[in-house]
């Protein structure tokens, strides 16, 4: 039998509300700003649902309505758009390169000049730089943003290149 | 205040849909009300002017009411396609899509906006027609031109008006799209 809308909303929502909450915090400190956003990121699921038509994977689906919600959410006040890490973000260790122990060691102590170093990205680096911590891969982050593998991977080398030596500046 | 703030999510998921398929109703029926106006202008006009007309009518007042008539149709049928691409607003496509679509959605002058000359002109042409009276027939030029200032003073005060909530609530968004799109694609 046909899953009806609201069905599948739910089941949507059940599967990748851990997502979106973890998107929502990326982007706002304050508790009840994250659950405005959080808001917003289901009602636009719920526009959107109706012309999802099982192209991509749900989880690449509703990650894009998330990274497209938030940069709509600042509106034109999006460059002040800030991006919130802390010591339990999994996958925090995809902004350094394997070999780089000793700078994944410090990461609690650098937690700060980190938190300031991505601040200084662009919105669209920020927009990427969480995706990274979702843990996704780069065609995932292609599919998401709407560009090439091959450039993201440059982006990302680059984000990454930036983070490694104002880390060691540090 | 947010919309839906009333309503939590987070406790309630299943009032939260009521909510949300509460809003799809009232805006599908906003929708359907306008038509259902423009549709009945269409009908009232048709009777007064075409199909039961006072027998005095002259030819130029009935001239004048088809006119109506076809601008109302006209206006119900735009409304409906202006309003139906407004709608399919989707967050699920990539970034980059989205961005475009929004630079293209927020721009001040639209092709589609052209649609919407025909039914003008059609009123415009019905205001003189039917305010038209062969005993003015000396005065006709300054018929036209009391309707052209009419018309045109309405329609410029309503363009001064989108011009302002433009640069208020839609350029900003626009030129925010224009400059995300290019940090993505430098």
């Amino acid at each position: 039998m046909k899953e009806n809308k609201e069905d599948q909303f739910k089941r949507i929502i059940d599967e990748n509300g851990g997502r979106i909450m973890r998107i929502c915090r990326y982007y706002n400190s304050n508790t009840d700003d994250q659950k405005d956003m959080y808001q917003e990121i289901l009602v636009n699921v719920w526009k959107s649902l109706d012309r999802f038509r099982g192209d991509s994977k749900i989880s690449t689906w509703v990650y894009r309505i998330a990274v497209n919600t938030s940069l709509n959410f600042m509106g034109n006040a999006y460059k002040n758009m800030k991006l919130m890490i802390d010591k339990d973000v999994e996958n925090l260790n995809v902004l350094f390169d394997d070999d780089e122990t000793k700078l994944k060691e410090k990461q609690e102590s650098n937690l700060e000049t980190l938190q300031t170093q991505l601040n200084l990205l662009s919105v669209i680096d920020k927009a990427m730089i969480t995706l990274m911590l979702e843990g996704l891969s780069t065609r995932e982050i292609a599919d998401i943003i709407g560009l090439t593998e091959p450039n993201v991977r440059v982006k990302i080398h680059r984000i990454k290149e930036n983070l490694r030596s104002q880390l060691a500046n540090n | 205040m947010k919309k839906h703030q009333h309503i939590n999510p987070f406790t309630d998921l299943d009032l939260f849909i009521g909510g949300l398929q509460k809003e799809d109703n009232r805006n599908l029926k906003m929708t359907r009300n306008f038509q259902w106006v423009m549709w009945a202008l269409v009908l009232i006009y048709a009777i007064v002017f075409l199909i039961i007309p006072d027998k005095e009518m002259i030819w130029s007042k009935r001239l004048g009411g088809l006119f109506y008539v076809l601008a109302f149709a006209l206006f119900a049928l735009v409304f409906r396609k202006l309003n139906s691409d407004y709608r399919s607003l989707d967050y699920g496509v990539s970034t980059v899509e989205m961005l475009k679509k929004a630079i293209i959605r927020y721009r001040f002058l639209h092709r589609k906006l052209s649609l919407i000359i025909a039914p003008i002109l059609l009123i415009d042409a019905a205001m003189v027609l039917v305010l038209y009276h062969p005993e003015l027939e000396k005065n006709i030029l300054q018929l036209i031109i009391q309707t052209q200032l009419l018309l045109f003073s309405s329609i410029g005060i309503g363009l001064i008006i989108g011009i302002f909530i433009w640069r208020k609530r839609q350029k900003p968004l626009r030129d925010a799209a224009k400059a995300m799109l290019k940090e993505i694609e430098s």
